[in-house]
């Protein structure tokens, strides 16, 4: 009788398990798993692919998806920055995701002017880059750019 | 095996009525019979009693299942509460993890494809300068 009870109990993990397997994959296809089309959107990636987290290849197989969507300006703007993107830092990436997100809350005259003001401010002397009044230094990570973020709110 | 009996003048019978013959002729030659004989026929009948299995119908072997299931149903019970436990972690893990790559793939395909380019986002004094640029 108890072997029966756990015969039945190791059955019903074993199936649950078996179950959740087939619904969610474990991992994120390698390289050479990828088919054709993914292999040329993706081909800046190839170094770097076997190396990334799960989630990473999941996200660009997501975005190689998208990419027949996308104009010829912006699918040539995506090729040149895929390689420098993954090979910023996690905490590099995480601060220019903020400072976009932070960006996009900017009234529209001035979201379509930003390019222009790029330009303007990297023509700029490093000293004339810097805002006039010293903010005064960050008691934790991320302070300093939380107050700017914030600017955009 | 056949189920019909040959009488001696040659009518035939069930087994049933055979047997309940059989048990009248027992019964009243065991009258005839000495205690011992009549406690070893005794204790014969019993054994044979508790041999004799009954052919059981639909209804006994549906009743005889759902007693074997009633028995094994609190194991029953906790497995299936701890294969439910189990498919909800991976469920609630499944649904973080799909909804985190569905942020990351749309802020990076935005930020990516963007005019302007990374530097301008990775440069934290930009929206500092922008700030000052647009009240001056």
């Amino acid at each position: 009788m108890v072997a029966a009870r756990l015969l039945l109990l190791i059955a019903c993990l074993f199936f649950s398990a078996l179950a959740t397997a087939r619904v969610m994959p474990l991992a994120a296809p390698v390289w050479a798993e990828l088919n054709a089309r993914q292999h040329e959107v993706l081909a800046p990636l190839v170094d770097d692919w076997d190396g990334m987290e799960p989630v990473s290849r999941r996200k660009w197989l997501g975005i190689s998806d998208r990419y027949d969507r996308l104009s010829a300006d912006e699918q040539a703007r995506i090729q040149r920055r895929m390689r420098d993107w993954v090979r910023l830092n996690p905490d590099e990436r995480s601060r220019a995701r903020m400072q976009y997100r932070a960006m996009q809350k900017l009234p529209p005259d001035r979201r379509s002017n930003l390019h222009a003001e790029w330009e303007r401010y990297q023509n700029l002397p490093p000293e004339g880059r810097r805002p006039a009044e010293a903010t005064p230094a960050p008691r934790r990570p991320g302070a300093a750019l939380q107050g700017q973020v914030d600017i955009f709110r | 095996m056949t189920d019909q009996h040959q009488r001696p003048k040659g009518e035939t019978f069930s087994d049933a009525a055979f047997a309940r013959r059989i048990v009248g002729n027992l019964s009243a030659a065991a009258h005839h019979t000495d205690e011992a004989v009549a406690e070893r026929l005794k204790a014969a009948r019993l054994r044979a009693l508790e041999a004799h299995r009954p052919e059981r119908g639909t209804l006994a072997r549906l009743f005889s299942a759902v007693r074997a299931v009633c028995s094994l149903r609190p194991v029953l019970r906790q497995s299936v509460a701890m294969a439910a436990v189990v498919v909800l972690v991976l469920a609630g893990d499944h649904w973080t993890t799909t909804s985190l790559v569905l942020e990351l793939e749309e802020v990076d395909a935005a930020l990516l494809t963007d005019e302007l380019p990374i530097d301008a986002y990775l440069d934290s004094d930009f929206p500092a300068w922008l700030q000052q640029d647009s009240s001056s």
